[in-house]
């Protein structure tokens, strides 16, 4: 059959592009294998560009979808944002889409408040997606983060047990989304968990552990963080310490105090004046003056910043004597103090200027004149 | 004799290129496995970059020459950025344009009696200006010193811990500074942090924000598209997860202001004092010890007009060949060195064998390939060899990063623009990349007479100020 479809086939079809071909294709074998090589690397690059535009095609076609979907919904979301009843009739929602659904929901709560997200969070429950939220906690780890957020939202504490493992997962993002999680839940409850755990965890990078402490708020934070720092060792205590400034200072001023009087490291006792600082006891004046002569420019700053909080009329001497200082920060930090004085008038400011003998600090008091002036 | 000698050439310069596309391909491959993790990790977590309020204040740095027709919306878009607390301070660097009296027009700018640190030289700052408007800008009018100078005259006016250094043609995404500022947030070693830049030409730019992207009517244009593509995605990416990025776009990164001054801030001697500030960071940690992180974002944060021209495009890429032979030369003692690491031991040899002495190796292979075929020394089979690894993997390379970049941020959505950088990751291997490979060499050559360095004029559209 296929010999005689060649002999039958014109020779402008078969027999011409078959001379071309033994023409180009080279005899040297080495060349051969060139040849192969070349045709190998043009069907990969092709093949490669198959796939790009597949993928695209693709993607262009999912966000379609999306944008369909969230279309249809999002005035469904903002009359259950405005009214305590469900607009009727519901929209369907099929099982596909219920991870949109979830997603489309945690986005709207992002920009309502009050009684608007309680409205949503009512919603929610009404249409049982709180049970698909559970449910995906026990997913991979993109559904476990849309089921947290999701129970975040709602806040509810019946949902504690279900969240609470997941603090250990082994993924730094799940175990942070569980504690934020656990903490809109509980806050105090969640800090006696979290932080004892962060001591051991170390992925957990101190800006993320202090927004949960900022989220859970100082009252929350205070009693189990000095219960972790007493029971931790070094350096795991050492590691948790900055996160006392989100503590209530009432009760991180003992600790602060010690520190203080037992000369830490400089990195503990600008951590320990920024809880004096907080605080703003007129009793810690002494340790905080003591703290002024510290070698460390760093200490001595943040004295200077706990002492402005608590500056009295006749402290311009003492913030004049700190113009000289050898640090640049301080001296610019003892210029604002002095420039924010309670009754520094422009006048006294420019008498006191003609009293700095450091040029450097002449510099740093105009500066901050012409700030206080703005 | 002679014969035997010829044919080692031969294969020496088609090992050398399978051997350059190979390692490339390396990169490629594993920017592809970081890239899908990241994208997946920013799908977890969401596409919105997040806002925890706990993000440290960032000083930005805009050294400003001869920028009439741009400066005043780049200054107006950055303080429209998204961030919690940051000021701008833009360094006008002797510019011989109205670049100072826009600024003081604009932005109601009044002389401010303010010290500077001299943590860093400089050349002398004429005077401090500070908005009426805007709490949180400053402008410092000094003598033209480079760019590099007016990064440490920005340095040393910054208040902040971290500054970030911006060019000032160059265009930001609202949400740039939270984004890059992420790895300082995630790991506390963290001292340094650069993004993606991509080319603006052809895009809809709108407030000083880029609206919509698209692709540029000018080839060239097109070309450095596919070309930011490949150099960006894999050429740094690759690096990111081994702690070995040498290369931070001066365009666009963020810097731990401590530890750049305790390098000594910019050099003012060099044309690429981007590459070298962080070449010169690695060295300074790993020398001593001292834990750190460097790295890399594919996010595409920041938006640059590239030249259309091809006079102003080769003087740009000989500048940038310059720059790269000063900063390897420079720290050639951070190679295999006994505390080197992954930037001593992978980067820099890769980057030095590839980047640096690589345009000179590719020209005379291209030379002695072509013209001993010609004159008959070298072999049919050697020559369709050699245009095989050189061009065919060369390609394979360029299609490979419009792959990674469907496969991450689909910044160019339209079929017909992909369909046209296609063609383009074709075409640019015939002509631009070996016109490219001249330049280079050229740039080798400034470096080893060691002209003296000057700032190559950029011809603007200065569209974007409108």
């Amino acid at each position: 059959m296929l010999s005689e479809l060649a002999t039958s086939c014109p020779a402008w079809l078969c027999e011409s592009p078959r001379q071309a071909w033994l023409a180009v294709w080279p005899k040297d074998p080495m060349l051969q294998l060139v040849f192969y090589c070349a045709i190998a690397l043009a069907g990969l690059t092709v093949l490669v560009m198959l796939q790009v535009l597949l993928l695209g095609e693709v993607a262009r076609r999912r966000s379609a979808r999306r944008q369909q979907f969230n279309d249809q919904w999002r005035p469904f979301f903002a009359l259950c944002s405005l009214s305590d009843e469900l607009p009727e009739p519901l929209p369907v929602l099929p099982r596909s889409r219920q991870l949109w659904f979830l997603l489309q929901w945690n986005r709207t709560q992002l920009q309502l408040r009050g009684a608007a997200r309680e409205r949503m969070n009512r919603a929610l429950a009404a249409l049982g997606m709180d049970r698909k939220a559970l449910a995906l906690l026990h997913g991979r780890v993109r559904s476990k983060l849309i089921g947290l957020t999701c129970l975040r939202h709602l806040a509810d504490p019946a949902h504690w047990d279900a969240v609470q493992p997941l603090i250990t997962n082994r993924n730094m993002i799940v175990s942070l989304a569980a504690a934020q999680t656990l903490v809109a839940m509980d806050a105090v409850r969640a800090m006696h968990l979290i932080l004892p755990a962060a001591a051991t965890r170390p992925d957990w990078a101190l800006p993320r552990l202090a927004n949960l402490c900022q989220q859970a708020g100082e009252q929350a934070v205070t009693a189990p963080l000095l219960i972790t720092l007493s029971n931790s060792d070094g350096p795991r205590r050492e590691r948790l310490i900055p996160l006392l400034v989100h503590g209530d200072p009432r009760h991180a001023a003992p600790w602060a105090r010690a520190r203080l009087e037992e000369g830490a490291a400089p990195e503990q006792l600008q951590i320990a004046l920024r809880c004096l600082c907080e605080l703003g006891d007129p009793r810690d004046r002494a340790l905080l003056l003591r703290a002024l002569r510290h070698g460390h420019p760093d200490v001595r700053l943040a004295a200077l910043q706990a002492l402005h909080k608590q500056a009295r009329n006749d402290d311009s001497e003492l913030f004049l004597s700190l113009l000289g200082d050898r640090s640049w920060w301080v001296r610019q930090a003892a210029a604002d103090s002095l420039a924010t004085l309670p009754g520094n008038t422009p006048e006294r400011l420019q008498s006191l200027l003609t009293q700095v003998e450091d040029r450097y600090g002449q510099d740093a008091l105009r500066r901050a004149m012409a700030e206080v002036r703005r | 004799m002679s014969i035997d000698w010829l044919w080692w050439l031969q294969l020496g310069f088609i090992l050398y290129f399978l051997l350059l596309n190979g390692m490339y391909l390396l990169l490629n491959l594993l920017s592809m496995v970081s890239l899908m993790s990241y994208v997946r990790q920013r799908a977890e977590t969401g596409e919105i970059a997040p806002y925890l309020g706990i993000e440290p204040p960032v000083s930005i740095l805009m050294p400003a020459f001869n920028e009439e027709a741009t400066i005043r919306t780049s200054v107006r878009s950055m303080l429209q950025l998204q961030y919690p607390e940051f000021e701008v301070v833009v360094i006008n660097d002797g510019s011989k344009d109205d670049t100072l009296t826009v600024l003081i027009d604009e932005f109601e700018l009044v002389p401010h009696p303010e010290p500077l640190r001299q943590a860093v030289v400089h050349q002398p700052v004429q005077a401090i200006y500070r908005s009426r408007r805007y709490t949180n800008l400053r402008v410092i009018d000094k003598a033209n010193g480079g760019k590099a100078d007016a990064l440490n005259a920005g340095i040393n006016a910054a208040r902040y811990g971290l500054f970030c250094g911006v060019d000032a043609d160059s265009i930001l995404q609202r949400d740039s500074l939270l984004r890059v500022v992420q790895p300082f947030l995630e790991d506390e070693r963290t001292v340094a942090a650069g993004g993606t830049v991509r080319i603006a030409n052809g895009s809809e730019v709108r407030g000083g924000f880029l609206i919509r992207a698209g692709l540029p009517s000018n080839w060239l244009a097109r070309f450095q598209i596919v070309e930011y593509l490949r150099a960006f995605l894999f050429g740094r990416l690759g690096w990111s997860p081994m702690n070995a990025v040498l290369i931070i776009s001066g365009a666009f990164g963020l810097f731990d202001r401590e530890r750049v001054m305790a390098v000594g801030g910019y050099r003012t001697d060099t044309v690429g004092e981007d590459m070298e500030l962080v070449v010169r960071l690695h060295r300074y940690h790993r020398e001593r010890r001292i834990p750190y992180r460097i790295r890399y974002l594919p996010d595409p944060i920041c938006w640059t007009e590239c030249p259309e021209d091809i006079g102003t495009l080769g003087r740009q890429r000989s500048r940038w060949q310059r720059g790269l032979a000063e900063s390897l030369g420079r720290h050639a003692r951070l190679a295999f060195s006994r505390h080197g690491g992954t930037p001593g031991w992978l980067a820099w040899p890769f980057m030095a064998l590839f980047e640096w002495l690589g345009p000179l190796i590719e020209l005379i292979g291209y030379g002695f390939m072509i013209g001993g075929f010609v004159f008959g020394v070298v072999s049919y089979a050697a020559l369709t060899a050699f245009l095989l690894v050189a061009i065919g993997m060369g390609i394979l390379l360029s299609v490979n990063g419009l792959l990674l970049e469907t496969m991450s941020f689909r910044v160019y959505e339209r079929r017909r623009d992909m369909l046209r950088l296609f063609l383009m990751a074709v075409l640019e291997n015939f002509g631009y990349r070996q016109l490219n490979t001249f330049w280079r060499c050229r740039g080798l050559w400034q470096w080893f007479s060691r002209r003296k360095h000057q700032w190559g004029a950029m011809r603007r559209s200065g569209s974007w100020g409108q």
